[in-house]
C-alpha cells in the first residue's frame, strides 16, 4: 500500500509543472467549496440563533415595517422606527397573549466600550417584562437600574464577563451625555444582539426628557413589542392584533423566517450556483490535465497490462495519483482559507453586514474534510474518463499508439 | 504449449485495411526456443502479440496450454498472462520512478503487495542476470545492456512457462546483444519456452527453430 502510494507520488513529479497545476486547481476548488459552504452554514447558524433570540411567537412593529424588522434580524443593524407606547394597552385586551415586552431602538453609539472600539446600536428594553434577553444574560453582575446597561458579547461583553464576578468591578460608559455602569453582559447569541448595548426603558425616557437631549425619538414611543402566546395561538394572535390595532403589523416567527429566507434566497442561489459551476469547471480542468498526463503514458499502461496488470490495477495506480494530487492541493487550499477566515472574522462580518455565526472547530473540521473529499472525488472522476479511454485499447495497440 | 490455427489479423489504418497476418498456423512445444524472423512490417510483432494475448485475432484460434484464448474474458486473459507469460519489450521499458529491484518486482507490484519473499526473488533474479548489488540503483543509472538485463529479470519474476521477447537486442551493440542472447539460452535451458522476434540472423542461431514470416504468412 505505502509502496504503491510512494510510487504514485513519484509518478506525479515526473511532470512537475502539470502536477503543480493539478494541485493548484484542486486547491482552488476545495477552497471555493469550503468558503461557500462555510458562509451558507454561518448564515444558517446565525438565523437559527436570531430566531432563538427573537424568542417570541409574534413581533409587533409599526404598520408596514415587517420588511425592516426582518432586515434588522439579518443585518443586526438598528433601524429607527416607532409607534405609540399606548399600543401595549390595546394588546392587553387579547386574552391569548401570555407575555409581552417592548423594545425601543435608539441610536448607534460610536466609541469605545470595555476596550472595544466600534459602532454599537443602543436599544432600550424593559427588564420587568423581558423574556428574550434574560436567557442569554450573565449570572454575575448587578441589578439593573436607571443608570445600568447590558453589553452584547461583541460590544465589550467578552472583556467584561471575567470581571463581573468581582463586586469591586466597575466599568462605565458615557452614552448620549450620561454615564452608565455595566451591570451584566450577554453570552454570544449569534445575532445582532451581540453587537448591541441595552439600557432600560426608564433610562431611555430619562435621556429623552433631559434638556439638550441627544436622542430624537418621539416621546412615549416604542419600536417593537415582543409577544408570547399560548401554544399554537401565534397565527390567531397575529390576526387579532392586526384587527384590533390597525396602526401596527404583526409577524410570527414563521413569517419572519419565510421573509428572511426570501431575502437571503439570491445569496443562497449565488452560493449554490458558484458551487455547481466550480465543480463543473474543476472536473473539466482536471479531466484535461489528466488526459494529457495519461495519454503520455499510453505505452507504459499498455506495458503494465502486458506484464499482467488487470484493468482495475491500472485504475488503482492512476487513481492513487489523482487522489494524492487532489488531496494534497485541497488540504493546502482549505487550510489557507480556513486560517484566513479565522483571523478575519470581525472584518468579514462587518464587510458582509451579516451577523455570521462561524461554525465551531469540530464543524469546521467536518466542512474541511467534506471539501477535501469532494475534491478528491472530482479528481478520481476526472481521471476515470481518460483512463477508461486508454483501457478500451488492447495492450498491444496501447503500446504501439504510445510509441 | 502454443498452437495458432488460421490466425488472421486485420487493422484499420488511415490508408485503408492492413492485413498484418493472413492465416498463420504455428505450434510451439514446451521447452522450445523459437526465433521469429522477417523483414520490417512482415507481421512478426503482431504474431508475438497474438501469442501473448496482447491483441485478439480477427479470425482463427490461439491456444495456450490447451486453452482457447478467444473464449476467455479480459480477466481470465490477464490472469493467464500474469501467471504464464513473461515479456521483454523492444523499447526501453523500465519505469524511471522505480529503482532496479522495484522494476524487477513490477509484475507483482501491479497486482498485489510486495513481501520479503518477492524482494528475495528479485535480488536472486538480478544475480542471475549479472546485476547483483544493483537493486537500489535508479533504472536511468544503468547502461542500455544492463537495462535490458533488468527487463529479462522482470520477465522471470512470476516464474512463467513462456517468455516472449520482441527484438530484445535491438539498439544494443553486438557484444551486449550476444550476452543478452546467452541469458535467453540459460533461461531456455532452465525449462522456459522462449519465443523471440529478431531480424538479426546471427543471433537467431541461439534458437532451436527459426520461423520466417513475410507479408503476414509463415514461409518456412
Amino acid at each position: 500500500m505505502w509502496q504503491r502510494m510512494r510510487w504514485a507520488w513519484r509518478n506525479l513529479w515526473r511532470k512537475p509543472l502539470r502536477s503543480s497545476l493539478l494541485m493548484a486547481s484542486a486547491a482552488i476548488t476545495a477552497a471555493i467549496l469550503f468558503l461557500s459552504y462555510f458562509f451558507i452554514s454561518s448564515m444558517d447558524r446565525s438565523l437559527t440563533a436570531s430566531e432563538s433570540r427573537f424568542g417570541a411567537d409574534v413581533m409587533v412593529v409599526p404598520k408596514n415595517y415587517q420588511a425592516v424588522a426582518s432586515q434588522m434580524m439579518i443585518s443586526g443593524e438598528v433601524s429607527p422606527f416607532y409607534m405609540p407606547a399606548s399600543v401595549m394597552d390595546k394588546l392587553k385586551q387579547i386574552p391569548e397573549i401570555e407575555a409581552m415586552s417592548p423594545q425601543l431602538y435608539l441610536e448607534t453609539y460610536s466609541g469605545v466600550c470595555c476596550q472595544v472600539q466600534g459602532d454599537f446600536p443602543v436599544v432600550a428594553f424593559d427588564p420587568e417584562t423581558d423574556f428574550t434577553l434574560q436567557g442569554f444574560m450573565s449570572a454575575d453582575g448587578k441589578e439593573m437600574g436607571r443608570d445600568s446597561i447590558v453589553l452584547g458579547s461583541e460590544a465589550g461583553g467578552k472583556n467584561a464577563i471575567l470581571h463581573l464576578q468581582y463586586k469591586s468591578y466597575e466599568e462605565r460608559v458615557d452614552l448620549f451625555g450620561q454615564t452608565f455602569e455595566v451591570a451584566r453582559v450577554l453570552f454570544p447569541t449569534g445575532s445582532g444582539a451581540d453587537n448591541t448595548i441595552f439600557m432600560t426603558m426608564d433610562a431611555a425616557r430619562d435621556l429623552r426628557n433631559r434638556e439638550n437631549n441627544e436622542l430624537k425619538y418621539p416621546k412615549d414611543s416604542i419600536s417593537v413589542v415582543l409577544v408570547n402566546t399560548k401554544p399554537g395561538d401565534d397565527e390567531f394572535v397575529r390576526r387579532q392584533i392586526e384587527r384590533l390595532v390597525p396602526e401596527v403589523s404583526a409577524v410570527t416567527g414563521n413569517n419572519l423566517r419565510e421573509t428572511i429566507n426570501k431575502q437571503l434566497f439570491p445569496m443562497r442561489l449565488l452560493s449554490y450556483s458558484m458551487i455547481v459551476i466550480v465543480l463543473l469547471m474543476a472536473t473539466l480542468q482536471a479531466m484535461t490535465l489528466f488526459s494529457a498526463l495519461v495519454n503520455e503514458r499510453m505505452r507504459e499502461i499498455g506495458m503494465f497490462r502486458a506484464l499482467g496488470a488487470g484493468k482495475w490495477s491500472v485504475y488503482r495506480l492512476l487513481f492513487g495519483e489523482a487522489v494524492l494530487a487532489s488531496v494534497f492541493g485541497a488540504v493546502v487550499g482549505v487550510f489557507v482559507v480556513a486560517t484566513t477566515l479565522h483571523d478575519n472574522q470581525g472584518v468579514l462580518t462587518k464587510a458582509f453586514r451579516l451577523p455570521l455565526v462561524f461554525p465551531d472547530l469540530i464543524s469546521t473540521i467536518g466542512l474541511a474534510a467534506a471539501a477535501v473529499l469532494l475534491t478528491a472525488l472530482i479528481g478520481v472522476l476526472a481521471a476515470a474518463v481518460p483512463i477508461a479511454g486508454i483501457l478500451r485499447h488492447n495492450p498491444y495497440d496501447a503500446i504501439r499508439e504510445g510509441e | 504449449m502454443l498452437q495458432l490455427t488460421g490466425v488472421k489479423k486485420t487493422y484499420k489504418a488511415p490508408h485503408g485495411l492492413v492485413r498484418a497476418l493472413r492465416g498463420v498456423d504455428l505450434t510451439v512445444e514446451r521447452g522450445e526456443f523459437v526465433a521469429i524472423m522477417g523483414p520490417s512490417g512482415s507481421g512478426k510483432s503482431t504474431l508475438l502479440s497474438m501469442l501473448g494475448m496482447l491483441s485478439a485475432p480477427t479470425k482463427g484460434s490461439v491456444m495456450i496450454n490447451g486453452r482457447e484464448t478467444n473464449a476467455m474474458n479480459d480477466r481470465e486473459r490477464t490472469r493467464l498472462r500474469s501467471e504464464a507469460i513473461g515479456f521483454v519489450f523492444q523499447f526501453p521499458s523500465l519505469v524511471n520512478t522505480l529503482n532496479v529491484r522495484e522494476n524487477v518486482m513490477l509484475p507483482k507490484m501491479l497486482v498485489s503487495s510486495i513481501g520479503a519473499a518477492d524482494i528475495k526473488r528479485a535480488d536472486s533474479l538480478l544475480e542471475q542476470v549479472g546485476l547483483q548489488g544493483r537493486g537500489d540503483d535508479r533504472s536511468f543509472q544503468l547502461s542500455g545492456g544492463e537495462q535490458r538485463r533488468v527487463a529479462v529479470a522482470r520477465a522471470l519474476m512470476n516464474d512463467p512457462l513462456l517468455v516472449l521477447a520482441d527484438e530484445p537486442t535491438g539498439a544494443l551493440d553486438h557484444e551486449t546483444g550476444v550476452s543478452i542472447m546467452e541469458l535467453f539460452r540459460k533461461i531456455n535451458e532452465a525449462g522456459k519456452t522462449v519465443v523471440m522476434v529478431t531480424h538479426d540472423q546471427e543471433l537467431s542461431r541461439y534458437a532451436h527453430r527459426m520461423i520466417l514470416i513475410r507479408d503476414g504468412v509463415i514461409t518456412e
